[in-house]
């Protein structure tokens, strides 16, 4: 399950702690925790319900895929921070919980066991409606498997951000949301498309881009950003450069499948919460996402003067001409270093993308052009999906690209990607052998530690502790571990 | 070489409108590759004529240069005498006894020694290989042509595939191609 | 007294589907692995580019490098034949093996199959029942993803229940019949002619981070998206799990020890330089030719004087033909199964049993071929192209094959290849209980044409290799007549295992490649026990 390491956490709630949670609240006992006149069966499947909006799942998943069991490895640009078991387990999870000290560890970060980092989108959650939180709340504590084990190893950054204390002036700062008001957020409401894009979605999380201190940067609002080695594209209602030259259909259909031949595939982290999360969504909670997407302010990227999916047709080219195979010699049939794109292309993409790029004429598997990961301001989503493959449950199937990472080297991904763009995207990108290397990893240093290294940030902050948040965040499943205390620290040089 | 460009322009005007579009997907622009001049490791004069001879046999204007130099190899590599039939079959097109494909047979019947050459150029455009490859051995003489770009695939585009190339998701082949009713 | 050293636990010659599965085993399992490998590792891209720039699509050996010192099976000379038959399977040298190419098929034996002696009088048993291979089996694939019907009966005999039994249903759902399949079924299956969808290890939906089949129809000579399953992916998984694989590595002596053990291994670089090996274990899967060949030249295992005879292959003939509508085979997969009647029955006391496969490759070359040896040209050939593909119809039958003392492979006393190792020697006849067979299957391929209203292309093709290596070491209860028992191990040598389809005895009529994993997995099991 390669895709479920990849970066980006398009709808993920972390919760993080230092260790295990720990039952220290006074006891939430079933029957007491429901008000009067409340069904628990409809209250359990509303909670069902904003879990899976919330996609808190994916993150909190545990090693073996234990629903809630924690224990999935988020790589930071900072460390390595884990996901906490969060099912009913009275020791290890969040049993011994009562739903103030819920709510506010989901709506501010802040635990009976110190301060979470936003890898936990609770900036996002904060203004979630007390009737949603109450029913995750009962669905967490009363439908879910307690889960008897925490993650063996816990969250390990380095200095100064390993200091949670920190974030209560981050927290200060850049989680100022208040909760919204039910009626108005509750399925029908006025409010409905931008309470499950802003609060319960989170989808600027990773949709948009960061500020110096790693917050999101609210002037950019859904304005695209790097997660991880992929592009969380812009998704702002700008005709250009966002998702205004999208019918309100096409994006329902690429909420529920990811996929809209002639627009766009999903892969990385929007493949993850789609299969996790939207693609179970009711028809109208997506229309309501879509209206609103399309509403948000345009923000449009300086220069560019067609949308990502406007390349309408692939550039000519002969490749009958590259003159293939007369060297019948084992030593260049076994040759597998060569680095021209073209040659790459035809024999490890062309036998489902085609010849020329078009696709399967179902478009199941998708022309190169007229496609977001080719005709956009970044190859980050084409060498990605080249490098880790794509892999996406839908409710009709699951579709596979296969990874390439492993069968070609950097330099290769970055000629079959040069390939591709040129021929079939935007052939003013280009990339690098060393750039393919970086997005491989997937991480790179926040400025605020470019700016000043580890030791001023500090210094230069005063206590604003940046860094950690969801973005450029690589998900890592870890493996049975256990040498519990230590976790390698894993900050890039 | 004003012989193959008059052969050229004959055929055009006789096949307007016929050329398959079949793997190509609307709005690929499509080459055109017989007219693109290029730069080929064999004699320019002899590959013209070549690729104009090979126009008039397999009846396709849209014959990939970079092909017709592999088989014009292939083929004279294999047989050093290969040129000479094939200009003398050149030139009784050029002279009007051959005047289109629909007269091959009554013609070959009076050229015999022609019919061969013919049929080795028609077999590397449309098997895309020349020689007789062997099937469980690693020795003979067959050469490599061309895989796509190979006539026998065009007749079928709309309906199989070329192996290793998919036609779609899982499963399409439960069912017939459109063009049943009419096969 | 200083403990002995060695090199690893266990030593793996071979890194093909059975040997790899072998080593994974043990590898999860903790136990140190080594497997050596005559040929090297190469890119499924760059296999895909040899086939589609070779001049020979017909031969399935010619996209894979084919190097001196570890040189296929279709070299000039490789094989020398001294029986009527040209025996010539299509052997590969690269980690993975063969099944880079093959059709994918993994049918289970049935009991039947494995007590033919008894039941039919004929041939030999195998030394262990189906009840004890079903739980491997089973593990076996889960291992490829296997795909296939849980409810057919598999023996053609229409017991009308799915058989033979199982533990665990498929990994993977059969995939949907291609139209032609449905049309052959419905019409000659009317006329009394039991249909089989195979299971196969093309996967139809992601297994084990292959991708779903997408009917490239090129599973042989390479599937150029990787659905179809090779011993490539567990040579990985087995090194992900700690196994070592050495490419360039020719074993070409088996060195014997003390008290009837296997000491050592040497092998031979494409440089010439030798090496020497040592293990606890050492477990000989380089397919039902190269390993007695091994075995021959260095004198081990052969107390019995078994190793290398008992060849069996399941020699067959085949059909082409037209039949009188458009079905339009070559979509899809290149098989998807075929007509079993003649799977098992009183018969076989008789007759081979008989497997009517039923091809589905795109013709449009065996067509064209045809066309231009006719003379067909112009207008009319691309016409004719298209009317011959859409009606083709191919079938390549295969026949059980009996163990017979004559029938043998040993090193070639004439002929060495680049390292100075000797190619191989084959004599191979066929019998008349095959014979009988194909005169029956002629009848059933009479009934087919006549069925489908046809104009016969080919039907009298002469016995044809189908690449299945069965009997040269085999397995029997009895040291006197059988090369290992029951858990494959060397009636001679306790600490040499035999992982490959030459352990099989009996050999049915059904594709051998699953039953020699599922037996590897068992003897992975007993030599993880014992370390």
């Amino acid at each position: 399950m390669t895709v479920r390491k990849i970066a980006g956490l398009v709808l993920c709630g972390i919760l993080m702690g230092s260790g295990p949670a720990k039952a220290s609240e006074s006891a939430s006992i079933f029957s007491s925790q429901t008000g009067p006149g409340e069904n628990l069966a409809q209250l359990i499947a509303r909670g069902a319900y904003v879990a899976r909006t919330a996609d808190c799942a994916a993150c909190h998943v545990g090693a073996d895929g234990a629903p809630y069991a924690g224990g999935y490895e988020i790589a930071s640009p900072l460390g390595t921070i884990i996901a906490t078991n969060i099912s009913p387990s009275r020791t290890f999870g969040i049993g011994g919980w009562s739903e103030e000290v819920f709510a506010r560890a989901l709506r501010m970060g802040v635990t009976p066991h110190g301060n979470l980092y936003p890898a936990m989108p609770y900036p996002s959650y904060a203004g979630m409606s007390d009737e949603d939180v109450h029913a995750l709340y009962i669905y967490l504590t009363h439908a879910v498997k307690p889960v008897e084990r925490g993650p063996t190893v816990g969250t390990r950054l380095s200095f100064p951000f390993n200091l949670r204390t920190l974030m209560t002036g981050w927290n200060a700062v850049f989680s100022r949301q208040k909760p919204m008001a039910h009626a108005a957020t509750a399925p029908g409401g006025i409010e409905r498309g931008r309470y499950l894009v802003e609060v319960v979605g989170h989808c600027s999380s990773c949709h948009t881009p960061r500020n110096f201190a790693m917050a999101e940067d609210r002037s950019q609002f859904l304005g695209g950003a790097a997660v991880g080695g992929w592009f969380a594209p812009n998704i702002t209602s700008d005709p250009i450069s966002g998702i205004g030259g999208w019918s309100e259909d096409e994006l329902v259909t690429y909420l529920r499948t990811g996929a809209v031949a002639g627009k766009s595939q999903a892969a990385g982290g929007m493949a993850e919460a789609i299969e996790h999360g939207l693609r179970h969504l009711a028809d109208d909670d997506l229309r309501a996402i879509a209206r609103y997407l399309k509403s948000v302010p345009p923000i449009r990227e300086a220069g560019q003067r067609e949308p990502a999916y406007g390349v309408a047709f692939a550039q000519p080219s002969n490749f009958e001409a590259l003159n293939l195979g007369h060297d019948r010699s084992p030593a260049a049939m076994r040759d597998g270093a060569s680095t021209q794109g073209e040659q790459i292309y035809v024999a490890a993409c062309a036998a489902c993308h085609q010849l020329h790029g078009e696709g399967t004429s179902d478009q199941f598997y998708p022309s190169l052009y007229a496609n977001t990961a080719t005709g956009g301001t970044s190859p980050r989503n084409l060498v990605m999906a080249i490098v880790k493959g794509v892999h996406r449950e839908t409710n009709d199937g699951t579709v596979v690209m296969p990874a390439f990472g492993a069968e070609l080297n950097d330099a290769q991904i970055a000629a079959v990607s040069n390939y591709v763009l040129s021929r079939f995207g935007n052939p003013h990108l280009s990339v690098s052998a060393a750039e393919v290397a970086g997005y491989r990893i997937g991480r790179e240093e926040p400025l605020v530690v470019k700016l000043f290294g580890p030791a001023g940030v500090v210094a230069a902050l005063g206590g604003l502790a940046a860094g950690l948040a969801g973005m450029s965040l690589a998900r890592r499943r870890r493996g049975d571990g256990s040498d519990g205390a230590v976790a390698k620290m894993r900050i890039e040089d | 070489m004003t012989m193959s460009k008059m052969l050229r322009e004959a055929w055009r005007a006789v096949s307007s409108g016929a050329r398959r579009s079949a793997g190509h997907v609307a709005g690929t622009p499509e080459r055109d590759a017989a007219l693109s001049p290029i730069a080929l490791p064999v004699d320019g004069h002899k590959f013209s004529d070549f690729l104009a001879l090979s126009q008039f046999l397999t009846e396709k204007s849209d014959l990939d240069p970079a092909v017709a130099t592999r088989a014009f190899l292939a083929l004279t590599e294999a047989d050093e005498a290969f040129e000479g039939h094939a200009n003398r079959l050149l030139a009784a097109i050029q002279d009007g006894r051959l005047a289109d494909m629909d007269g091959f047979d009554s013609f070959m019947a009076a050229h015999p020694a022609l019919r061969s050459t013919a049929m080795r150029i028609i077999s590397a455009w449309y098997l895309g290989y020349t020689g007789t490859p062997a099937p469980l051995d690693t020795e003979d003489d067959a050469r490599f042509v061309a895989y796509e770009s190979a006539l026998m695939f065009r007749p079928t585009a709309d309906a199989t595939a070329v192996p290793s190339y998919t036609r779609g998701r899982t499963d399409y082949w439960r069912h017939p191609p459109a063009s049943l009713a009419t096969d | 007294m200083m403990p002995i050293q060695y090199d690893a636990d266990v030593i793996v010659v071979g890194s093909g589907a059975v040997g790899s599965n072998l080593a994974y085993e043990l590898a999860k399992q903790g136990k140190s692995v080594l497997i050596l490998e005559a040929g090297v590792w190469v890119p499924r891209w760059k296999i895909v580019e040899n086939f589609r720039t070779s001049p020979r699509k017909v031969n399935r050996n010619d996209p894979y490098p084919n190097a001196p010192w570890a040189p296929n099976s279709y070299t000039p000379g490789y094989i020398e034949n001294t029986g009527e038959f040209d025996f010539r399977p299509g052997m590969l040298r690269l980690v993975g093996g063969t099944t880079w190419h093959w059709g994918g098929a993994t049918w289970r034996f049935l009991p039947n199959d494995m007590k033919l002696r008894t039941l039919y009088g004929v041939g030999r048993d195998w030394p262990l029942s189906y009840d004890e291979l079903e739980p491997y089996y089973t593990r076996a694939e889960y291992n490829l993803g296997v795909s296939g019907s849980d409810t057919q009966d598999q023996s053609g005999q229409r017991r009308g229940a799915a058989y033979p039994p199982r533990s665990a249903p498929y990994p993977v759902h059969n995939e949907e019949e291609t139209y032609y399949f449905q049309r052959l079924k419905e019409r000659i299956g009317a006329e009394g002619y039991e249909f089989l969808h195979e299971p196969h290890v093309r996967t139809n939906r992601p297994y084990d981070g292959r991708p779903a089949c997408c009917g490239n129809n090129n599973c042989m000579p390479v599937c150029p998206i990787g659905a179809m399953y090779s011993g490539e992916v567990h040579a990985k998984h087995a090194q992900a799990q700690g196994a070592r694989v050495i490419p360039d590595a020719t074993v070409f002596r088996i060195e014997k020890g003390d008290g009837g053990k296997i000491a050592a291994v040497h092998y031979r670089t494409s440089l010439g330089n030798d090496a020497r090996l040592t293990a606890r274990y050492f477990v000989m899967a380089c397919n039902g030719l190269e390993t007695p060949k091994l075995l021959l030249m260095s004198d081990v295992a052969n107390s019995s004087d078994q190793v290398g005879r008992n060849l069996m292959d399941h020699t067959g003939i085949g059909l082409q033909f037209l039949a009188d509508e458009p079905l339009w085979t070559g979509r899809g997969p290149i098989q998807q199964g075929g007509v079993f009647n003649w799977r098992d029955g009183a018969f076989r006391s008789e007759h081979a049993a008989i497997k009517h496969a039923i091809n589905n490759a795109v013709p449009n070359q065996e067509v064209t071929r045809i066309l231009l040896e006719r003379g067909v040209v112009g207008k009319k050939l691309d016409e004719q192209i298209r009317h011959m593909s859409a009606r083709w119809v191919e079938f390549s039958t295969t026949f059980e094959m009996l163990p017979h003392a004559h029938n043998r492979v040993q090193p070639s006393t004439i002929r060495t290849d680049a390292l100075g190792i000797p190619t191989l020697k084959v004599h191979y006849e066929t019998d008349d209980y095959i014979a009988r067979g194909a005169a029956r299957a002629r009848e059933d391929f009479a009934r087919f044409v006549a069925i489908m209203g046809g104009t016969v292309i080919e039907d009298h093709t002469g016995w044809q290799n189908r690449d299945h290596l069965m009997g040269t070491v085999l397995m029997g209860d009895d040291p006197r007549d059988s090369v290992v028992n029951h858990e494959c191990r060397s009636w001679d040598h306790s600490n040499l295992f035999m992982a490959t389809t030459g352990v099989i005895p009996a050999s049915g009529v059904v594709n051998p490649t699953l039953a020699a994993i599922a037996l590897a997995i068992r003897s992975a099991d007993i030599i993880a026990k014992e370390i």
